[in-house]
């Protein structure tokens, strides 16, 4: 796929040497004031030039009046100036070399004024620039530190640096998720909240994001997209290499009221949208929820069928993802001999050597290590689910350790469930942090499961 | 309106027809279609066939037919007949679908495969895609039903006849492609172990 200017201009965007912050405030409670800070804050290593015309210093960074005023090259901007300013500063900017631009603020079409967000894009189109927003909340790349989300990092947590990317047309919705995704230890390559889409829309993430070496996982939040057919398109091509999954929002309206046919009375907008992600293989998620359990399972590798294994020290959490296992399709392995023979020995002989592996509630480290290298070697299983119940008095941090051992090896998937408060949350945060997938409930892990071994099996993996 | 000619153009079959002025042609016409067959009055004065008594259906010998035959000619009397349709229908282990397409404002084309009957609204057991469709969109289109295993020949039933269903998608999504209609519904397909014939149809252009 050949790119576009503007969308290999998003380097500067997501990688920028330089970053101007147009419209730096000295005021703290100023969405201008928070972005600078978060650059520096952050950590950001490249240059930050505030821009303003009334103040000499900004966070201790000299301030300018333009961007033409600075004498270097500036790769990128970030621009919250009143609706007004924003045809003068894009010009500036497109005079300067800019070659991207995070435009904040709001006011443009949303608010009626189609005609005004055609002039910025016009602007944007005539030097090249790639502009994200208008309308926006900001953009994220965690590994450069690249941090234009106006929101305060106390405030609204930072994920780590990750295989995911998440580009989220609104820009609320978008700021909760990587908030809870940060809390739970889930990584990030790049986040995007592109609002309006005047210039660089979905599709055109969407074809960046497929060649970003960073990133592995593409994560979107819908509530449109501007071209239905190239969605389809630039879709189809990225998900053979990338998984993509999808949140589309505003389904309620299903067909239309005044239909003259059956086809006409049940097909709405949502039924085009879930035919055209069939299609495409994007795999759809229905809630908030969803999308990042859907997503971070795939730090795991592909499985290579759909035989699950599970370990618990919980004989009624074996029962219970038993039945969502069959409840989304999925199989219950079968053991093999030497498997059996091998943990008939290693555990105690009040265990069941069959799957469900109940080790049972005095299960340690150890034993779960045992369990897990059984079921690793195992040609009969091509997943694992790892049940910890954190609340037993043999279980400590240590089984956290393990299980992140054993994901490292890469050679199987691996999937935690902890069902639980405080104690349990925090080693599941530890396990989320080193990749491995860890969900509160079995349905929720046999689910995401499910939609894994799904794209596996669509990627031609297996049968 | 059933618009024969316009399916045919898309290689979408049709039930036999054909249309007799005595009994014996009839009586001749529905033991080459097969029975059961339906008997309609053919008559432009006659717009709600139906409602008027117009429509024999499941007739399964010649002396059904011709007792039909001659309880039409005798009950329209008083009206100027064209002629009495003889029409094949459905054998009793068919299933009902419904195909349909719809264009949306931001994909264009939809096709819809379902299952059929005046109750599409309340089951919902649907599934769409955007067109055009592929062979493999029409396998999966096929498996996603609810009512999968009725189709696969569930209790004892021959299964329908796969390839036709199959073939019948991809002519249909080639029909909405080219005649672009704002909806579109045959309903029902019959669909059994020999292949697919649209019973009824409606166009909105």
């Amino acid at each position: 796929m050949a790119l576009s200017k503007k969308v290999r201009n998003l380097d500067a965007v997501f990688h920028p040497g330089s970053i101007a912050v147009v419209g730096a405030s000295r005021e703290p409670n100023k969405i201008g004031h928070v972005i600078v800070k978060n650059f520096v804050d952050g950590g950001f290593a490249g240059k930050v030039y505030p821009i303003n015309p009334n103040a000499e210093e900004i966070l201790g960074l000299k301030s300018y009046k333009s961007v033409l005023a600075i004498k270097d090259k500036v790769d990128s901007a970030v621009i919250a100036v009143p609706a007004a300013a924003v045809a003068g500063v894009l010009e500036e900017c497109g005079k300067k070399g800019v070659k991207g631009a995070v435009l904040i603020t709001g006011g443009f079409a949303e608010v009626g004024k189609a005609d005004e967000e055609r002039r910025i894009a016009a602007i944007a189109e005539k030097y090249g620039i790639a502009l994200i927003g208008p309308n926006c909340m900001g953009v994220l790349t965690p590994a450069s530190r690249v941090d234009s989300v106006f929101l305060p990092i106390y405030k609204l947590g930072r994920p780590r640096v990750g295989k995911i990317a998440f580009i989220s047309q609104s820009g609320a919705v978008g700021g909760c998720i990587v908030d809870l995704a940060a809390r739970a230890g889930i990584g990030m390559s790049k986040f995007v909240s592109y609002g309006n889409a005047a210039a660089i829309n979905e599709c055109d993430l969407l074809e960046y994001l497929a060649q970003d070496k960073d990133t592995e996982i593409i994560v979107v939040y819908l509530e449109g997209v501007k071209d239905g057919r190239r969605f389809l398109e630039v879709a189809r091509k990225i998900t053979p290499k990338k998984p993509v999954v999808v949140l589309k929002a505003g389904k309620s309206a299903s067909g239309a009221a005044a239909a003259l046919s059956h086809t006409g009375s049940l097909a709405g907008s949502a039924e085009a949208y879930k035919a055209a992600f069939k299609q495409s293989r994007v795999i759809e998620a229905e809630t908030l929820e969803q999308l990042f359990d859907f997503a971070k399972i795939f730090d795991q590798p592909l499985p290579t069928g759909d035989r699950i294994g599970i370990i618990t020290n919980g004989g009624g959490m074996g029962v219970l993802a038993t039945d969502s296992l069959e409840e989304y399709g999925l199989k219950l392995a079968k053991l093999s001999d030497e498997s059996q023979k091998s943990l008939r020995i290693s555990l105690p002989p009040y265990a069941n050597v069959r799957n469900p592996l109940d080790i049972i509630g005095d299960a340690d480290s150890h034993r779960y290590e045992v369990a897990l290298n059984a079921m690793m070697r195992d040609p009969n299983v091509d997943a694992i689910l790892l049940i910890i119940l954190f609340q037993t008095a043999a279980i400590d941090s240590g089984v956290a350790n393990i299980a992140i051992r054993a994901s490292d090896l890469g050679k199987k998937p691996i999937i935690a469930v902890c069902t639980g408060g405080e104690y349990t949350e925090m080693h599941k945060r530890i396990m989320e942090s080193y990749g491995v997938p860890a969900y509160a409930s079995p349905s929720s892990a046999m689910r995401a499961i499910a939609k894994f071994v799904e794209y596996a099996k669509s990627k031609a993996k297996f049968r | 309106m059933m618009d024969f000619a316009l399916l045919s153009k898309y290689g979408i079959s049709c039930p036999k027809t054909g249309i007799a002025n005595t009994w014996q042609r009839a009586a001749g016409m529905a033991r080459s279609f097969g029975f059961p067959v339906a008997l309609k009055i053919s008559s432009s004065q006659v717009l709600h066939k139906t409602d008027r008594g117009g429509v024999l259906l499941g007739l399964k010998n010649e002396d059904e037919v011709h007792k039909g035959y001659d309880l039409l000619v005798a009950r329209f009397s008083h009206v100027k007949i064209e002629g009495i349709i003889v029409q094949k229908m459905a054998g009793r282990e068919s299933v009902e679908l419904i195909v349909g397409g719809k264009r949306d404002s931001q994909f264009g084309q939809l096709i819809m495969l379902g299952m059929g009957g005046i109750f599409v609204e309340v089951m919902r057991d649907v599934t769409f895609r955007v067109c055009p469709i592929t062979r493999q969109d029409a396998q999966e289109m096929i498996c996603e039903l609810r009512a999968y295993p009725i189709l696969a020949g569930a209790r004892g039933r021959k299964p329908v006849n796969r390839a036709a269903l199959e073939d019948t998608l991809i002519r249909v999504s080639q029909l909405l492609l080219k005649e672009d209609p704002s909806e579109f519904d045959i309903n029902p397909l019959m669909a059994d172990e020999n292949g697919c014939v649209a019973v009824d149809m409606r166009i909105l252009r």
